[in-house]
């Protein structure tokens, strides 16, 4: 195999610095193919009226027109705002709570810390089934739970009002990367602040909203915007399957819209142009991202960056 | 190094393109049906009979669970490339592949077959499958909505179940005593009907009333739910639900849809084509039969079929088209019919024991036969599914309250227009 005997040869003779980019080569070659040539296709794709069956006709900028004047265009992205970038820092805020609460080591916290991290490993698709039993408005654990209390309880994913609260509360389920990161953080706080604050007499309240909260904050930052442009394109699975986009529109996303223009309308340049949206407000985020990781420098040790 | 990565790139492009090539070999038929599972075992059937009579051609059958994602996949598979060579699909949805020739026109086929022949079949179902003047696919079945109720039900509450000729007063009245609070908490235990808020399911109902869904039925540009005898037939429909609460409400039908009620035996009747058959035959807990639709004004059903299709792209149409010669032989046609999921096409086989047999359920399967005069198409537009799927969520929303008849009928109309504008019709215009 002179191949491989060449391979070894090389990497013997390279410095660790270029076998680190060949590694890396390997991997920009994976994303080029896999990712950014799909995905300046379909940017192109926008300036095309094209159904995926017959050849892509040039009609410059029609399609634009034809999907940010579309009703629903402005409805989903008002309901993707409200369904993804609302509830991500409140997600992270949860994930930070349940950390601090598992902080301390004990008898049961490592089974609860997996209690709280192993939803996060179940499959989105599953996740959504189980939401749609969990809160079935006269079947589900919840209401029989709710109507025990003497409250009468919502509908959930069938009440406009309410399949927005239930599909946040679902996705709670998946706090447990978040949850995992908090607890690194917190850990990495000295316990002697904590313990200086506790002989001033600070109450536990206290200790958290001035020490704990300012310390992770950075990190807090870090992980809701992920989080978002996760949820962004994540979320899509979770509410088709548990809401379809209704009751009559209430959670119909960005994602929904290219999914229904794109493979029911066949109308792959409409879907295109509200694609170049959706990445406009994750590009928005991304360099949201990228203000906090500079100022609070964030992930950036001091030794050199590779790419 | 810049060798090693010439290599490198070369290799995984290698790879790539023999990793194509393989999948693009052929392998045999492919053939693409949806459906619960008892209608799947139905084309398993099917197929494998298929198998024995003729060895030498390959075929695989390719299942999707649900109807509406069955087109997505269908759409997804062409825009692909590489669709099934054979596809079922209903009347309703073949249109947007037929408008952009993705299909095989199977006339020509048809004429030349020493199997079958166009007289053979019920001419409403060659005519729905047919697009601009050739026949498209070939149709399987003739369907139509009847009234499937549950004898236990009708048994215990004293009343007799429903003839022939009943009409919408009767039904109403059969409804409201079959709606049931037994335990008087205030919550209906049993209700007496299960229908689905769609304007599939209003259609026959509106033309019963002598009204129309579109203005013109062959070169339809609008919805026409809003004129006076349409409208009443809708406000009718929607009264089952809002005056006389006999179908359940959008909570409960969330929480458990009448179809499930209606096989748990807490619906006493449920509206639904012959596809229910298979899934129903596996009820144990009662005795079930079917009803035709009551009669209105004038008596009117709604056609349901579905047709075997072509893929224009297939590279074996000649195995292809024997397939679905044989799935529509007399032969092909009585193994699907046995399984109870069609309503043959084929009159021959409508008419014989492997339909009508006696013994199982439903045992007034004469219904289906005797609807068959009374059938009307919806549209064969290449927009049709999104029109249907449009107003039916406004269609919804009155059915459930929200909105009244007047302003689901005039939503409906606006928020279709379009879709009549960019829609390719089956006869040039």
């Amino acid at each position: 195999m002179p191949f491989f005997r060449n391979l070894r040869q090389k990497i013997k003779r390279n410095s660790q610095q270029s076998s680190i980019s060949l590694i890396l080569g390997v991997y920009l070659l994976g994303v080029s193919l896999l990712v950014f040539l799909p995905a300046a296709w379909s940017f192109g794709l926008a300036f095309f009226q094209f159904d995926g069956l017959t050849p892509p006709r040039w009609n410059g900028g029609v399609n634009f027109i034809l999907a940010y004047s579309d009703q629903l265009f402005s409805l989903s992205v008002r309901n993707s705002l409200a369904l993804i970038i609302l509830p991500a820092p409140v997600r992270v805020l949860g994930a930070l709570l349940a950390a601090r609460l598992m902080q301390r080591r004990g008898r049961w916290i490592g089974w609860l810390r997996s209690a709280v991290f192993l939803p996060s490993a179940i499959p989105v698709a599953a996740m959504a089934a189980a939401g749609l039993w969990i809160f079935n408005p006269l079947y589900g654990p919840v209401n029989l739970l709710l109507q025990q209390l003497g409250l009468s309880p919502p509908a959930w994913f069938v009440e406009p009002l309410w399949a927005k609260p239930a599909l946040i509360l679902l996705s709670f389920w998946s706090i447990g990367e978040g949850f995992l990161v908090c607890l690194a953080a917190l850990q990495d706080i000295p316990s002697e602040i904590d313990e200086a604050a506790r002989v001033d007499g600070a109450g536990l309240g206290r200790i958290f909203v001035s020490i704990t909260l300012p310390v992770v904050a950075p990190t807090l930052a870090l992980l809701a915007f992920r989080d978002m442009i996760l949820s962004f394109h994540n979320s899509f699975i979770a509410i088709f399957f548990t809401t379809a986009g209704g009751p009559y529109y209430a959670t119909f996303t960005v994602t929904q819209l290219i999914y229904e223009q794109a493979f029911d309308l066949l109308s792959f340049g409409t879907a295109s142009a509200t694609l170049w949206a959706l990445y406009t407000l994750s590009g928005l985020l991304v360099i949201g991202l990228y203000v906090i990781i500079r100022t609070w420098n964030i992930g950036i040790t001091d030794e050199p960056f590779i790419l | 190094m810049k060798l090693f990565i010439r290599r490198l790139i070369g290799s995984v492009l290698v790879f790539f393109f023999t990793g194509c090539s393989i999948a693009a070999q052929p392998t045999g038929l492919r053939f693409m049906v949806f459906g619960d599972p008892a209608e799947y075992r139905a084309y398993k059937e099917l197929v494998d009979a298929f198998r024995a009579s003729q060895p030498e051609i390959r075929i695989e059958l390719t299942h999707v669970p649900s109807a509406s994602d069955y087109r997505t996949r269908l759409a997804t598979e062409f825009a692909a490339g590489n669709p099934p060579d054979i596809t079922l699909m209903n009347y309703r949805r073949y249109a947007s592949f037929a408008a952009k020739g993705m299909l095989e026109p199977l006339g020509a086929y048809l004429d030349t077959s020493q199997t079958i022949a166009a007289e053979d079949f019920y001419p409403i179902t060659l005519q729905a499958f047919s697009w601009q003047n050739e026949v498209m696919c070939i149709p399987q079945n003739i369907s139509s909505l009847v009234v499937y109720y549950n004898r236990d039900l009708f048994d215990q509450a004293g009343l007799a179940y429903p003839g022939d000729d009943w009409d919408w007063g009767d039904f109403l009245q059969v409804a409201q005593a079959l709606t049931l609070d037994s335990d008087g908490d205030g919550r209906i235990e049993q209700y007496g009907l299960g229908v689905e808020a769609s304007l599939f399911r209003l259609a026959p109902f509106v033309w019963q009333n002598e009204g129309v869904i579109v203005n013109d039925p062959a070169f339809p540009t609008r919805l026409t739910l809003a004129r006076p005898p349409s409208l009443d037939a809708f406000q009718w429909f929607v009264d089952l639900r809002l005056v006389h609460g006999v179908v359940p409400d959008r909570v409960e039908e969330a929480a458990l849809d009448s179809e499930s009620r209606f096989l748990n035996g807490e619906t006493a009747m449920f509206l639904n084509s012959r596809r229910g058959v298979p899934t129903y035959r596996e009820i144990t807990r009662f005795q079930w039969d079917v009803a035709p639709l009551p009669m209105g004004k004038v008596r009117a059903d709604i056609l349901h079929s579905d047709a075997y299709c072509l893929a224009s792209s297939s590279e074996n149409k000649e195995a292809a088209w024997r397939f679905i010669e044989f799935a529509n032989s007399f032969e092909g046609q009585s193994i699907v019919a046995k399984s109870g999921r069609t309503v043959p096409s084929l009159i021959q086989v409508a008419q014989s024991q492997a339909f009508l047999e006696p013994g199982k359920a439903p045992q007034r399967a004469r219904v289906f036969l005797e609807t068959i005069p009374y059938l009307n198409l919806v549209p064969v537009i290449s927009t049709w599914e999104e029109i249907e799927r449009t107003a039916s969520l406004e269609i919804e929303r009155a059915f459930y309250g929200d909105i009244s008849v007047e302003e689901a009928a005039n939503f409906a109309f606006l928020r279709t227009e379009e879709y009549f504008l960019i829609g390719i019709y089956s006869i040039e215009r």
